[in-house]
C-alpha cells in the first residue's frame, strides 16, 4: 500500500515539473487519440457510430485526432530535444547511459532475471535503481509507438504529399501498422501500465508519483535501494528534499488519474467487445 | 405512347356491362377532341387492347374515370393533351395507394410539383388502357425509362450490364428500377444517394449464386469496406445532414450506367487506366499511387503478400506481447500473494 503522507516524514523530488507536464500532456493527447482512433479502427461496431457521432460526427473525429496526433508529436518531439540537449550541448551523458537514463542496462537483464527468480521462490527481490526494468519497457513501448504510429500516421495523413516519394502500396502497410500498433499501444497502456504503475498492491489505488513529483524516504529507500544509497554517497539528497505534497495537489492527481483509468478501462472494454 | 405489348391472355376477358355502354361512342376510330393548345386528342378506346389488359377483367371505365357518372356525360375542358393526363394523376391511387405515396417521394414528382408538367405520371410508364405487368419482359423497363433518358440509356446499353440484356435477354443484370427504385426514385446527385451506392450493388455482389455464374467474387464489397475509402465511406452514411467532403464509391471508379467488364480494356479500372481514375480526387497521384488500392483482393501470400506478412506478424506478435505482459503481472501478483 501507498505509504500515508507524514508531516514529519522526508520528501524528494523524482519527477520534475517539466516531466510531470509533457506527461500530462502526453496522458490527454493519447487518451484523445484512442478515443478518436477507436471508433475509426472498429467502425463496424454499433458503439464506434454511436461515439463518433457523440463527438460530432466522423469529420469532427478525424479533426480531434489530428489535433491531439499534433499534440503528442510535439511531446515526442520535445522530449527528443532535450534529451539531445542534455547530452550534447549540456554535455551531460547520463541521460544516455548509467543509472539515471532510460536506456536499457546490462544489470535492468540481470534485474528482469532475478524478479522472475523472486516470482517463483527462487532468490531475494532484485534491489532496483532510479528505474525498474519494466519502467524503461513502458517507456520504449511508447518511445516506440510514437515514432511508428505517428510516421504511420503522417503518411496517411499527407498521402498526396508522401504519394510522390513511396510506392503506392506502401500506404496499406501504413494503414496497418498504425492500426494494429495503436491497438497494442492502447492495450499495453490501459491494462499493463497501469497495473504495474497504480493498480499493483505496493501502489494500490494510485501511484500519484506522477502528480506530485515527490516520493517519501520510505517509499524511496523501500522501491529504488540503489538509488537512494548512491544518493547518500554522494550526498545528493539535500538537493532534491522538499517538502510533503499538498492535500490539493494529491487530490488533484486522484481526480485526474482515477478519470483517465476509467475512461482508458472503458475504451479497453469497447476494443475487446468489438473483436 | 403506343407500347408495344407482347401480352398473351389467351381469350380476351369479357366486358362489363358499363364498359359496353361507354364503347358506343368510343369504340369509334375517329372520335378526337381538339384542345385549346391546338391539339387533338383522340377519344378512341380499343377495346381489346383494354380487355387484354391487366385491369381488363377486374375494372370497368367509371372505376378510374370517376368524374363521370351519367351519359352522355359532361364536355371536358382541358387546355392541353397533358392536363388531360394530369387530371387523372389521382386515379390510380384508389388501388394502388402504396406505390403512389411512393411517387410523391420521387424525384419525378418534385419536378411536378414545381410545375414542370414533363415529369411522368403513372400513366406514361404503365400505360392506360393497356397496362401490362410492368416486369415482363425485363427490357421493358429500361425502354420505358429511355423514352426519356435516351442518353443515359444509349451508355446503359453499351455497360456491361446492358449489353448482357439487350442481347442475351439476361434477367440477372439490373435494369433502371434495380439501382434507382421505381416509384420513389430519389435524386441520384445527393450525396446521400452516392453514398448508398454501394449497398445497390451489393445486392447482386454479394449473391453467391448469382456472382458463381459469371466468375464474379462475392468479397468486392467487404474488401472495399476495410480500405480507406469504403471506412470513410461507412461513416459518411452514419452521418446527420449531407457530407460535404466525399470519399469514393463504386460508381467513381467504375463508373455508373457506363460500367465495362474490368478485362475490358477501355475499361476504367483496367490496370492501364487506373491512375486516371484516382487522379480524380487525387491530384498529381503518380503512376505508383493506384498501387495503395488491393483491386479488391484480400491480401493473400499471391496478392499483396507484403500486407499479408505484416498482418501475419502482427497477428502474432501483439497476442505474444500481452501474454508475455500479463503473464508477468499474475507472477508478480501471485508472489506478493503467496509472501503475505
Amino acid at each position: 500500500m501507498a505509504s500515508a503522507v507524514s508531516s514529519t516524514a522526508k520528501y524528494y523530488v523524482r519527477i520534475d515539473l517539466f516531466h510531470r507536464l509533457v506527461h500530462g500532456f502526453l496522458m490527454a493527447s493519447f487518451l484523445g487519440l484512442a478515443a478518436t482512433g477507436l471508433p475509426i479502427k472498429f467502425n463496424q461496431a454499433a458503439w464506434a457510430t454511436n461515439l463518433a457521432h457523440a463527438l460530432g460526427g466522423f469529420g469532427t473525429v478525424i479533426f480531434f485526432h489530428q489535433t491531439f496526433a499534433i499534440i503528442l508529436s510535439l511531446c515526442f518531439l520535445l522530449h527528443l530535444g532535450r534529451i539531445l540537449h542534455a547530452a550534447f550541448v549540456k554535455g551531460d551523458p547520463g541521460v544516455l547511459w548509467g543509472p539515471n537514463s532510460m536506456v536499457p542496462q546490462p544489470k535492468d537483464l540481470l534485474d528482469m532475471f532475478w524478479h522472475f527468480a523472486w516470482f517463483f521462490g527462487l532468490g531475494p527481490k532484485p534491489r532496483f535503481d532510479r528505474f525498474t526494468y519494466w519502467e524503461k519497457f513502458d517507456y520504449w513501448a511508447v518511445f516506440w509507438g510514437m515514432a511508428i504510429i505517428g510516421t504511420s500516421g503522417y503518411v496517411m495523413w499527407f498521402s498526396g504529399f508522401f504519394g510522390r516519394f513511396i510506392p503506392g502500396w506502401m500506404f496499406n502497410i501504413a494503414l496497418l501498422i498504425h492500426s494494429e500498433e495503436a491497438l497494442l499501444a492502447v492495450w499495453f497502456i490501459f491494462t499493463i501500465h497501469f497495473f504495474n504503475s497504480h493498480i499493483r498492491p505496493e501502489k494500490f489505488p494510485m501511484d500519484l508519483v506522477i502528480f506530485t513529483g515527490r516520493v517519501s524516504e520510505a517509499e524511496l529507500h523501500e522501491e529504488r535501494p540503489l538509488e537512494y544509497e548512491r544518493l547518500v554517497a554522494q550526498d545528493g539528497l539535500t538537493a532534491i528534499a522538499t517538502e510533503p505534497p499538498p492535500l490539493w495537489l494529491r487530490n488533484f492527481g486522484r481526480l485526474i488519474g482515477f478519470t483517465v483509468i476509467t475512461i482508458g478501462f472503458i475504451l479497453f472494454g469497447l476494443t475487446l467487445w468489438a473483436l | 405512347m403506343a407500347l408495344v405489348l407482347a401480352i398473351t391472355r389467351g381469350a380476351a376477358a369479357a366486358l362489363a356491362p358499363e364498359v359496353e355502354g361507354c364503347l358506343n361512342c368510343h369504340r369509334e376510330q375517329t372520335l378526337e377532341l381538339t384542345l385549346p393548345s391546338g391539339e387533338s386528342r383522340s377519344l378512341f378506346v380499343d377495346s381489346q387492347r383494354f380487355a387484354g389488359s391487366i385491369h381488363g377483367d377486374k375494372l370497368s371505365c367509371g372505376d378510374c374515370h370517376t368524374d363521370i357518372e351519367e351519359f352522355p356525360h359532361p364536355e371536358r375542358t382541358f387546355k392541353n393533351v397533358r392536363e388531360f393526363a394530369l387530371a387523372y394523376y389521382e386515379s390510380c391511387k384508389r388501388c394502388h395507394f402504396d406505390n403512389y405515396t411512393k411517387s410523391l417521394d420521387s424525384v419525378h414528382y418534385t419536378f411536378l410539383s414545381k410545375g414542370d408538367q414533363r415529369a411522368p405520371l403513372c400513366v406514361d410508364c404503365h400505360g392506360a388502357h393497356d397496362v401490362a405487368s410492368p416486369r415482363l419482359p425485363k427490357t421493358r423497363i429500361s425502354t420505358t425509362c429511355a423514352r426519356c433518358h435516351e442518353q443515359v440509356y444509349q451508355r446503359y446499353a453499351e455497360s456491361v450490364h446492358g449489353k448482357a440484356l439487350l442481347k442475351g435477354a439476361n434477367g440477372d443484370v439490373p435494369v433502371c428500377t434495380d439501382c434507382h427504385r421505381s416509384h420513389d426514385i430519389e435524386d441520384p446527385r445527393t450525396a446521400s444517394f452516392r453514398l448508398r451506392s454501394p449497398e445497390i450493388c451489393a445486392r447482386c455482389h454479394t449473391d453467391e449464386t448469382v456472382m458463381k455464374k459469371y466468375g464474379l467474387s462475392t468479397g468486392v464489397i467487404q474488401s472495399y469496406l476495410t480500405d480507406f475509402h469504403g471506412m470513410t465511406a461507412s461513416f459518411y452514411k452514419q452521418e446527420q445532414g449531407t457530407p460535404e467532403a466525399l470519399t469514393a464509391v463504386c460508381t467513381d471508379c467504375h463508373g455508373v450506367h457506363d460500367i465495362l467488364a474490368v478485362q475490358d480494356p477501355r475499361s476504367s479500372v483496367m490496370q492501364a487506366n487506373v491512375a486516371k481514375v484516382c487522379q480524380k480526387c487525387h491530384p498529381g497521384a503518380t503512376e505508383s499511387f493506384p498501387a495503395a488500392w488491393l483491386s479488391h483482393y484480400e491480401p493473400s501470400p499471391d496478392k499483396a503478400p507484403l500486407v499479408y506478412y505484416v498482418k501475419l506478424f502482427y497477428q502474432i506478435f501483439i497476442p505474444f506481447v500481452v501474454l508475455g505482459l500479463v503473464l508477468q503481472i499474475l507472477l508478480h501478483l501471485w508472489r506478493v500473494v503467496v509472501s503475505r
